[in-house]
């Protein structure tokens, strides 16, 4: 039986691929470039990516039961989609690096500092490993889950830092010129990358094909309310 | 297949058992003082709980009947002296639920607490939560001191600086707003002070005052050294600039007659506007209250709307006196930048800001601050007219 996905399913997908990394290792990077005017370059990568997720939509629904890789071959031929296919799989390398400096770090700084970063290591890959060998159903499923979790955090670190938030330390707005924002939003975009990517990949396995765009949309636009909480908080309360 | 399913679950158990830690082997430090000693070392005070004890099981097999350990021990640096803890404590001393820093006034000025922020910043155990204080005299009695109703120090402090807005007397500052200022481009940190006065008292003993912690005012530091005090009064107009005034207490002189008047701040509006005009940089203060007569310790003739009249002109004038004594001191005397009157001009004028702020600290001390209080009295309707006897 061919792998189907619900739409909801995708949504919590994009928003776990890019929930861990977005909180984490680009937001310390975009606050050290751009200091209080981090949630709006947070907020602006997501519209510049929204855009290009409905664009990859869009291109996949040309031929909806291929994905990018597949499509290319249509296109180009075998030796086309397996370029296609080595350089997503080199991108995801380097994605997994990211993900995995955000994760392996934060679990050990904050959780277990005494145990070895091997042993954070190994067991995000087996993790990963055992999630490749279930299918994309069981990781689809489990990110439904993940949702749950991503949720249960940001209310609590809403509720924990609401006291010590102070509107003042937002200005000025736009400190370092619009310009500079646009450029500095490339950290998030190549989280979002990361979503949009793997869109072009799943999306023939979702079911209702006349709800990808509005799937695509609402992923990205759940996702960047959750990411973009925490520069806000940041901000409000630390006034970088 | 059959392997994996036996060795993922593995990785899950066994990784539990890294870096665990058995209550029973750990030294709860719930307060830690800093000193220096004849000898320039640091001298680390720090209060441990026994849990067992601290829960009133003093009978249970192994406790001492004690809930408290306060010990000290002296290094070069931070860290080795609390190595050297180490090297007399049964159990492993432990961060995590330390609950107050104190640091003594000459540490603080003579050698800075940059040291003690960055232990703390990078210490894993420690929240960043913690307050931290600055005391006029040894770290160690303070943390030493029973003190509130609380069993351990470190809580009856912790408490303290909890409801401490309803007194307004002294910031609340923990690490993590010292680590802020300390490390933000605009801003310089700013401390509470306790000291130990006698408050309490024990009627067990024949002559009776029990020393207890109280609030004692505010440190201003530059950078990382202390180069100032703020009295009570210099620091309830310190408070309207760095925190959220919640309530007050305005102790006046009757109107026309002998006696108090006591009036209570309930609703507080303080507003700081930055101005830029040709060249010069000015600043508004504006404060809005609204405030219950609590005490009226006059039976005065007057009738009640007449008195809130008048006392309302006494209190904006006492808040504006509190607010001139405090600028006074911190342009006058320390002239460093505590109350974010940089930070706040460049959130309006950025581009100004930039041209301005390598001579800010030049430019600090001369800055003119317009005051604007405007205080209203509630009027109890339902009491007519101020207690007074009849029979007159």
């Amino acid at each position: 039986m061919k792998t189907q996905l619900s739409n909801g399913m995708l949504i919590a997908l994009i928003i776990n691929i890019v929930y861990a990394k977005g909180i984490g290792v680009t937001q310390g990077i975009i606050a050290r470039q751009a200091g209080g005017d981090m949630w709006i370059i947070t907020f602006l990568s997501a519209m510049i990516c929204l855009g290009f997720m409905v664009i990859t939509i869009f291109i996949i629904r040309r031929s909806p039961k291929e994905n990018m890789m597949e499509q290319a071959g249509s296109m180009v031929g075998k030796c086309g989609e397996k370029v296609v296919a080595g350089l997503v799989f080199l991108f995801f390398v380097g994605a997994f690096g990211g993900v995995m400096i955000t994760v392996v770090y934060h679990l050990q700084d904050y959780f277990l500092p005494d145990a070895p970063t091997i042993l954070f290591i190994i067991v995000s890959i087996v993790v990963g490993l055992y999630g490749a060998y279930a299918g994309i159903e069981v990781i689809a499923r489990l990110s439904m889950l993940g949702v749950f979790s991503i949720v249960i955090l940001n209310v609590l670190i809403l509720f924990g830092s609401l006291s010590y938030f102070e509107i003042r330390h937002f200005l000025p707005i736009m400190r370092n010129g619009v310009m500079k924002a646009f450029l500095i939003t490339e950290h998030h975009n190549a989280d979002w990358a990361m979503a949009i990517m793997m869109v072009s990949i799943l999306l023939p396995m979702v079911k209702e094909q006349k709800k990808w765009v509005g799937s695509g949309v609402r992923g990205v636009v759940y996702g960047a309310l959750f990411i973009v909480l925490w520069p806000i908080l940041n901000v409000g309360v630390l006034s970088p | 297949m059959k392997r994996l399913l036996v060795i993922l679950p593995l990785f899950f158990l066994l990784s539990s058992c890294i870096g665990k830690e058995e209550i029973n082997d750990l030294a709860l430090v719930m307060a830690v003082g800093f000193d220096k000693n004849e000898e320039d070392e640091i001298v680390i005070t720090a209060q441990i709980a026994q849990p067992g004890d601290v829960r009133g099981d003093a009978a249970t097999a192994g406790q001492t009947g004690s809930p408290l350990w306060t010990v000290y021990a002296e290094g070069k640096s931070i860290f080795e002296a609390i190595r050297n803890i180490a090297r007399f404590s049964s159990r492993r001393v432990y961060w995590a639920h330390n609950f107050i820093i104190v640091v003594n006034e000459q540490v603080a000025k003579e050698d800075g607490i940059v040291d003690v922020i960055d232990f703390f910043n990078r210490n894993n155990q420690l929240r960043m939560r913690t307050w931290i204080v600055i005391t006029e005299g040894e770290a160690k009695e303070i943390v030493a001191t029973q003190t509130g109703l609380e069993v351990i120090t470190g809580e009856s402090l912790d408490k303290l600086f909890r409801y401490s807005r309803i007194v307004a007397e002294a910031p609340r500052t923990d690490i993590m707003t010292l680590s802020a200022a300390y490390m933000g481009e605009h801003t310089q940190p700013y401390l509470a002070m306790v000291s130990l006065k006698n408050h309490g008292i024990d009627a067990e003993k024949e002559f009776g005052d029990v020393p207890q912690v109280e609030l004692s005012g505010t440190a201003i530091l530059k950078n990382d050294k202390m180069v100032g005090k703020l009295n009570q009064r210099g620091c309830r107009g310190f408070y309207w600039f760095v925190e959220t005034v919640e309530s007050g207490i305005i102790p006046l002189t009757c109107p026309e007659e002998e006696g108090r008047v006591s009036v209570e701040l309930r609703e507080n509006r303080f507003e700081l506007t930055p101005n830029y005009k040709n060249g010069l940089v000015s600043f508004d203060v504006s404060v809005d209250s609204k405030a219950d007569l609590v005490e009226l310790g006059c039976p005065t003739e007057m009738e009640h709307s007449e008195v809130v009249d008048s006392l309302a002109k006494h209190v904006e004038t006492e808040l504006k006196s509190e607010i001139e004594a405090m600028l006074s001191t911190i342009q006058g005397e320390f002239k460093v930048d505590s109350i974010r009157l940089g930070r706040t001009f460049y959130g309006k004028f950025p581009k100004e800001w930039e041209g301005l702020k390598d001579d800010w600290e030049d430019l600090f001390p001369n800055v003119p601050i317009n005051i604007d209080v405007s205080v209203e009295i509630n009027d109890p309707l339902l009491l007519e007219n101020p207690t007074r006897p009849s029979k007159d």
